[in-house]
């Protein structure tokens, strides 16, 4: 049924109220199960797109950026990861923060907050809305990264390790290693 | 047992609790995490993490005196978590797989913890009925009682005691993390079967490093915890033999736990920062020791800001110096 292609896409995105969030996930059939498969898929394939990290200077280096394809040498490899998770989300939810670096001073004070507020405006664009990305680094841009690739489990094992703490020790039940399937699923593979 | 005093005391004063029509809140937690751990059942679930949804089925079954799980992605890439017993499993969608855990650091205490004290730092309710996936649901609220960690809302069926659905929320009452089944199925008739490890190619244990290690030696403490946190478990890790080993250090306040990890940095190239989805957050620092320059990593389910504070206060020493 097609009573809430909308409601079922903002569901998506996040942005259902708390009320209408319960009537989804009450009445959500499997035809509707497909279509938010789907959905995710397509959204995981834009995601691919717009996942390449962001230097420091966005704005002035945008284009430089897109078609460097450059990640941030300086960044944890495991850590391109969840940032770029977190931007992909950042399009529905507010309570999610990009990438922000510390340490540099006033200036990262004053680039963080205009982060922050992007990634609130991003709401109303979804979901080409995530090319507008909150993920930033405040460091000079390193030479282009090479080694990224190779370091990537690192943040399996950070993740794996963790999900096994929080499994062994806290009260959450299945809850860490729901977590771990769903990072892994996201971006886990190469 | 005083904190189960306590929890108990204060579900007893709130007005809430006469909606309980089962007993006290807490008992109904002890009922729900035994259910969640001794019954078999299969279901199909919702999973949304920050702004991400996913679909999931788990089966879980206790064979041969042993909890067997099974976590299987839906949508997108298939990722498996197959538990039997202490043997912990994570597939990944390449086709390779990775063993988490083995027996030594002991059996696995799902859920174990919050049915033999509930933390002295939440508050338990009972909150009235609901309906999820088609049964009659009893809601519980885990409430904390300061902003260093998360709460929960929960859904517990009423005949078998499971969770149903659960929520982790923000102080301000926005649900970071939902699980929500859709469809459940009670004593489905599992066997080792459903548990069987498919063809992989090419198998990485987590694997833990001798005593001997130089990493060993180094001694990571924490000056400030956020009350209730505690020590769970610490290990010296590497997954490959040419990278450098990681040292994690695990802490829980008996619901939510994080952990610190700490690596040796060659050079000056890493980036501290913060990034965070739903509930988990991963906070980034270096640290100079007399012994050199390290990179503390926190990753956890708890506020940003207590992570923040906590790795601040991380202390690294090492015995060798």
């Amino acid at each position: 049924m097609n009573r809430d292609l909308e409601t079922l896409s903002a569901f998506l995105d996040g942005e259902t109220s708390e009320l209408e969030t319960r009537r989804v996930m009450r009445d959500i059939d499997d035809s509707e199960l497909e279509t938010l498969a789907r959905w995710q898929l397509a959204r995981d394939v834009m995601h691919g797109q717009a996942s390449a990290a962001v230097p420091a200077d966005f704005n002035t280096a945008l284009s430089a950026a897109l078609t460097a394809e450059g990640a941030p040498a300086r960044r944890p490899a495991w850590m391109s990861g969840m940032a770029r998770f977190a931007v992909a989300a950042s399009v529905a939810a507010a309570t999610v923060v990009g990438w922000q670096a510390w340490e540099t001073g006033q200036a990262g004070n004053t680039a963080a907050v205009p982060a922050l507020a992007a990634a609130q405006d991003s709401r109303l664009n979804r979901p080409m809305g995530e090319a507008a990305l909150v993920s930033q680094s405040l460091r000079p841009v390193a030479t282009p990264a090479t080694a990224v690739p190779a370091a990537q489990p690192r943040v399996n094992d950070m993740l794996l390790r963790h999900s096994d703490f929080a499994a062994r020790h806290s009260g959450q039940g299945m809850m860490p290693f729901a977590r771990l399937v769903s990072m892994d699923a996201r971006h886990g593979a190469k | 047992m005083k904190l189960r005093v306590l929890a108990l005391s204060l579900t007893l004063v709130s007005p809430l609790h006469a909606l309980a029509e089962d007993g006290p809140a807490h008992d109904q937690l002890q009922a729900m995490s035994q259910a969640n751990r001794s019954l078999n059942y299969t279901g199909r679930f919702l999973y949304q993490f920050g702004a991400e949804v996913s679909t999931m089925e788990i089966r879980h079954a206790v064979l041969d005196g042993k909890e067997h799980q099974r976590l299987t992605h839906l949508d997108g890439r298939l990722v498996e978590v197959i538990r039997r017993g202490d043997e912990v499993v994570c597939l990944h969608p390449d086709r390779t797989l990775t063993r988490i855990s083995r027996t030594e650091t002991g059996p696995l205490a799902l859920a174990q913890r919050l049915a033999e004290d509930v933390p002295a730092q939440y508050n338990i309710l009972v909150d009235g009925d609901g309906r999820v996936a088609g049964r009659n649901a009893t809601r519980m609220r885990v409430a904390p009682l300061d902003t260093h960690r998360y709460g929960y809302r929960l859904w517990l069926d009423r005949d078998s005691r499971l969770l149903l659905k659960s929520e982790v929320v923000d102080g301000s009452g926005v649900a970071l993390e939902r699980v929500e089944f859709v469809s459940i199925e009670l004593a489905p008739g599992l066997t080792h079967a459903d548990f069987a490890l498919p063809e992989v190619i090419s198998q990485s244990d987590l694997s833990s490093l001798p005593p001997s290690h130089v990493m060993q030696k180094l001694a990571l403490s924490a000056e400030w915890l956020p009350a209730g946190f505690e020590t769970t478990g610490q290990d010296w890790r590497h997954a490959e033999d040419d990278r450098a080993p990681v040292a994690a250090q695990g802490y829980s306040d008996g619901l939510a736990a994080f952990t610190v990890f700490v690596e040796e940095v060659k050079d000056g190239s890493v980036e501290e920062g913060v990034s965070r989805v739903g509930p988990t957050v991963a906070v980034s620092r270096r640290l100079t020791a007399p012994s050199g320059a390290y990179l503390v990593t926190l990753v956890g389910e708890i506020p940003q800001a207590t992570a923040e504070r906590v790795i601040q206060s991380v202390r690294v020493q090492d015995a060798s110096h």
